[in-house]
């Protein structure tokens, strides 16, 4: 046996004695063979870089880039999950599935970061879905049920749809050859392949997943799925599954960047994150929840990475880069707005206030966060929105450059209104805080935006050469 | 033989655009199970080198999940529920053949442009072989996504999504042997699993909301 299916019989045994265990503190404690299992996984795939295994999955450096922020993430995501059951008083059943699926979820995100046949790809994408439909349902609320509906039917959908394109292009494939729908194959062989096919397959792909994205066109019910999802698993949403997406469109793009498609396929890919950065101006503009401000951002960050892909070049690094750093960003700030949740128990931002007075170790993570995530030096954001414009420049798109940034001067000027709001506006009299929120809940929020800082000031190397080695098959 | 029952697939969509009653759906869609079994059968039995064990596999998908498990789950839903008819405002069965009629023209435009560029060259067997396949196949995944657009009642949602799927697979099996039992098994998981779940949504939105449309559904907004 070799270690993924190692790694694949762990994640189902304890899922499956999660779902069964009813002792809390025995349920809970099965994360810890779990996490490590997660490592593990992630230290054999990042020495087996190159590597087939089990036929289907073949292991690659950008996924490999993408289960460590996945495998950070988890760790965190767990330790907010404790204290988030605590405080709500979560029922033991709740506990028992949402664990449980929690395990399956990162498990299958995983898979679907190295899985080479197309086929397989979309059916863990599907498996990522309906875990993401149990744990949106964690509240057995009326919204939360509306939300798990939403995007478990949504989701389907657009992944029927995705399937749709995978389908066109073993058409296509099997005119030529009897080609294998996997991605190592394809990607050398894609140019002898009619580009009418891959033409219609790649825009049944993009529509597909953009739903895992969270970007344009399907985005809105990924915005309510974060909205109402417990906060750790909106961190999961925002820092892992939007990364998943990303990287099933980038198998896509792949197999296709050396065909006579390719600068047809950067045009939609453009139109496609021009459209994303423009719908969270104009959400971001009118939101009055805050993790839905957040989910907002995301769908304006995933824009801003789909342009730099678009624009090729320095701006491949810079798509790869800036979602990593996204991820621990918004995963951040999810944890926190959980807690800020806790002192006000309300999202809406106009009944928040005066944070600094009532939580300062708190409002100092938004502070923070808030800056990181708009791209204020020294966020390493800014350096990778930074070489995101320079791509952009460097294709003479000059008039898409200053389009964009218009919109982001916009966002910024809503989410500095909304952090303002938050951490120094007066409290409104019929408001009250409800709990004092222990600083040390805070912690993992600072070693979080402290990476983000220190990859601002000094990006780590080992990390660029890993991302530089993710895109280096591109063309130029 | 293989073109008749794909054309006797295509009928069935004409029914399910028509329907107004739940049983109907649930019928046309174990008819729909079955013929794929057929064609599924034909179509795999004909290629050079028969891998018995996919066969074998997709013979017992399409037979026991689309033609029997699938249905039998909607009756129970139907049941449960007691729901009868979908509430679709002025439809008519002139208006839903109108709209069927377009989706065939319009698939069969897209099917025999891919397939062969000019209109003025004749065609060989295999490629109007082709050309119906995919036909009946975008037809199908068309009438599924209209189907979710325009009904109000959530489970027929379900139906919709569960027609979109079968024209997904009659494109699969036009691909052959070429999807490994593997990759075909872990679909056929996730396509269960997501039926059975929506099913189950579809019963904590009744004893939610207290009704089965889909404007129930309104909460959640900025």
């Amino acid at each position: 046996m070799d270690a993924i299916s190692i790694y694949l019989c762990v994640a189902v045994a304890i899922s499956a004695a999660m779902f069964f265990i009813k002792n809390k503190w025995i349920n809970f404690s099965l994360f810890l063979p779990a996490i490590i299992s997660q490592f593990y996984f992630l230290y054999f795939a990042f020495n087996h870089r190159g590597q087939f295994f089990l036929y289907y999955f073949k292991i690659d450096t950008i996924g490999v880039i993408f289960i460590g922020v996945i495998s950070i993430l988890y760790v965190f995501s767990v330790f907010h999950t404790y204290f988030y059951d605590k405080n709500r008083q979560s029922s033991l059943h709740q506990i028992m599935v949402h664990n449980s699926v929690l395990v399956l979820f990162v498990t299958a995100m995983s898979c679907a970061l190295i899985a080479d046949h197309l086929g397989l790809l979309w059916a863990l994408l599907e498996a990522t879905t309906v875990c993401s439909a149990i744990l949106i349902y964690f509240d057995r609320s009326n919204i939360s049920l509306e939300a798990a509906w939403k995007y478990f039917f949504v989701c389907s959908i657009g992944l029927a749809l995705a399937y749709v394109g995978i389908l066109f292009l073993g058409i296509a494939g099997q005119a030529k050859e009897h080609l294998d729908i996997s991605v190592s194959l394809l990607s050398t062989k894609s140019h002898e392949l009619s580009p009418i096919w891959l033409k219609i397959s790649f825009l049944f792909a993009i529509v597909g997943f953009s739903v895992k994205m969270g970007a344009a066109p399907l985005f809105t019910v990924d915005i309510d799925a974060k909205d109402t999802a417990p906060s750790p698993i909106g961190a999961l949403f925002s820092g892992g599954l939007m990364n998943v997406g990303f990287v099933a469109l980038f198998r896509f793009y792949e197999i296709f960047s050396l065909t006579e498609i390719k600068p047809w396929m950067d045009k939609i890919i453009l139109i496609m994150g021009i459209s994303s950065i423009f719908f969270a101006t104009v959400y971001l503009l009118k939101v009055k929840n805050v993790k839905r401000l957040l989910a907002y951002s995301s769908l304006e960050h995933i824009g801003i990475a789909l342009l730099a892909l678009a624009s090729g070049g320095i701006g491949y690094m810079a798509a790869v880069m800036h979602l990593v750093i996204h991820s621990f960003v918004k995963a951040g700030l999810f944890y926190q707005i959980g807690l800020l949740y806790r002192t006000y128990q309300d999202k809406d931002i106009m009944l928040h206030g005066e944070y600094f007075k009532n939580y300062p170790t708190g409002a100092v993570v938004i502070l923070i966060g808030f800056l990181c995530m708009m791209s204020v030096p020294p966020s390493a954001l800014f350096l990778t929105e930074f070489y995101t414009f320079s791509a952009i420049f460097q294709s003479y798109q000059w008039y898409i450059g200053v389009g964009v940034l218009i919109l982001l001067t916009i966002i910024f000027y809503a989410l500095t209104k909304s952090m303002i709001q938050i951490l120094f506006a007066p409290m409104m009299p019929m408001q009250s805080v409800h709990e004092k929120v222990q600083p040390w809940e805070s912690f993992s929020q600072y070693v979080l935006f402290g990476f983000v800082i220190w990859m601002g000031l000094s990006p780590a190397q080992p990390l660029l050469a890993l991302v530089t080695d993710a895109v280096k098959h591109l063309p130029k | 033989m293989t073109n008749i029952l794909i054309i006797l697939f295509s009928l069935t969509l004409v029914y399910l655009l028509a329907a107004g009653r739940l049983r109907t759906y649930s019928n046309a869609l174990a008819l729909q199970g079955f013929l794929l079994c057929a064609i599924a059968f034909k179509e795999l039995q004909e290629l050079k080198e028969v891998n018995y064990l996919n066969l074998i596999f997709i013979m017992l998908e399409t037979l026991f999940f689309k033609g029997l498990i699938t249905p039998f789950f909607l009756n129970y839903l139907i049941k449960k529920n007691n729901i009868q008819y979908e509430r679709e405002p002025n439809e008519t069965n002139f208006n839903a053949l109108i709209k069927i009629a377009i989706i065939f023209i319009l698939s069969f435009i897209i099917g025999y442009k891919l397939h062969h560029h000019d209109f003025n060259v004749s065609i060989g067997t295999e490629d109007t072989s082709k050309i119906i396949y995919f036909t009946s196949s975008l037809s199908a995944i068309f009438t599924g996504l209209l189907i979710v657009i325009r009904r109000v009642k959530i489970i027929t949602h379900i139906v919709g999504y569960l027609v979109l799927e079968n024209g997904l697979f009659l494109l699969t099996l036009a691909l052959g042997d070429e999807m490994p039992i593997v990759v075909n098994l872990a679909i056929l998981f996730d396509i269960i699993s997501t039926t059975l779940l929506l099913g189950v949504f579809v019963n904590r939105v009744q004893m939610t909301f207290k009704d089965t449309e889909i404007s129930t559904l309104t909460e959640l907004r900025d």
